[in-house]
């Protein structure tokens, strides 16, 4: 239940941040500039890095590592 | 948004069959990474334009000065003489040489970004640059060039050409080329009006000039041509010495002015 939970929120944060880079590419102001490299790329990294811990974890899991 | 609100609702299924796996890799990892870096590269580049510059309103008066009709003032002649690219004029001058130039462009401008929306900006005409304007800027596009080793000012008993590359004596030296933005000055400033194709972010300079005589000075196969002829190119490329030489800055505009209009006109077959 917990790497579900881990999932969705990588989910979530991915959606922010494709959201924000969507918003930024469309509209490039200063201000929708600094929010996707402030908020919305750390958003995508920190994502894609739950992501990741879960993968690994479950390969541990499964002695697959 | 339905995809990403279906995704969250489907984590206990898909991460339990294998075609679910392959497609939580696809949206959590593959597409991210590939979207990422394509998003910071475009927001970027664009973040160069003129227009992003100027979308703060601080801003303004530095970009109306790109318009002052007096050719004195260095960004006025850069700008409206094609010296620089129009859409990217800001950035053309003021990022530092090399890489690390760029990237440091780059963080004064979050940097500035910052400041406005923190309210802490200074007053107009209180901008000043972090440091004195580098050399090496100017020198990306005169050095080498004829028009600038070839001015007597550049390489006299005061001044060494050795001195302006090495930055030992700054190009923005009072009495050399000290007229930039001159923003304290500028509802006394008269502005250039472009007036040309419709449509056009920056309209071209002026009408073609009427064409020299037959066996005119550029008639010749004399590239180098004499003192006279070189002049212009003096005029075009060292703001400065139309102060010293009113008189022939005067006299040049017509050239001066034909290189951008043959230019747009008439590219090279």
């Amino acid at each position: 239940m917990k790497g579900i939970r881990l999932l969705r929120v990588a989910v979530v944060l991915i959606f922010v941040g494709l959201l924000l880079e969507l918003v930024a590419v469309v509209s490039l102001t200063p201000a929708t500039f600094m929010i996707f490299v402030g908020v919305g790329v750390p958003a995508l990294l920190l994502g894609v890095l739950l992501y990741l811990v879960r993968v690994v974890a479950v390969l541990k899991r499964k002695d697959a590592l | 948004m339905v995809f990403a609100g279906w995704l969250y609702w489907s984590i206990p299924r898909l991460s339990a069959e294998r075609g679910g796996r392959m497609l939580l890799l696809l949206a959590l990892l593959v597409l991210p990474l590939l979207l990422m870096p394509l998003g910071v590269a475009q927001t970027l580049q664009a973040s160069q334009s003129r227009e992003f510059c100027n979308s703060c309103h601080e801003m303004g008066a530095y970009e109306q000065s790109l318009f002052y009709e007096d050719s004195e003032f260095l960004p006025a002649h850069h700008f409206q003489n094609r010296l620089v690219p129009t859409e990217t004029a800001c950035f053309s001058c003021h990022t530092d040489y090399t890489l690390y130039g760029n990237v440091a462009a780059k963080l004064n401008g979050l940097k500035h970004v910052i400041v406005h929306f923190t309210g802490q900006v200074p007053e107009k005409g209180e901008i000043k640059l972090y440091s004195p304007y580098p050399n090496a800027n100017c020198l990306k596009c005169h050095a080498g060039s004829r028009a600038f080793d070839g001015v007597a000012q550049h390489d006299s008993e005061e001044t060494k050409l050795d001195d302006l590359y090495s930055n030992r004596i700054s190009c923005s030296n009072k009495g050399c080329h000290d007229s930039a933005h001159a923003i304290g000055e500028q509802g006394e400033l008269e502005l250039w009006r472009p007036t040309g194709r419709a449509g056009s972010p920056v309209a071209p300079m002026v009408e073609l000039p009427a064409p020299l005589p037959a066996g005119s000075a550029d008639d010749s196969d004399d590239l180098w041509g004499d003192e006279e002829e070189t002049e212009p190119a003096k005029a075009e490329d060292a703001p400065a010495d139309d102060e010293a030489a009113p008189a022939k800055a005067e006299a040049a505009p017509a050239k001066d002015e034909a290189a951008p209009a043959k230019d747009e006109e008439a590219p090279a077959p």
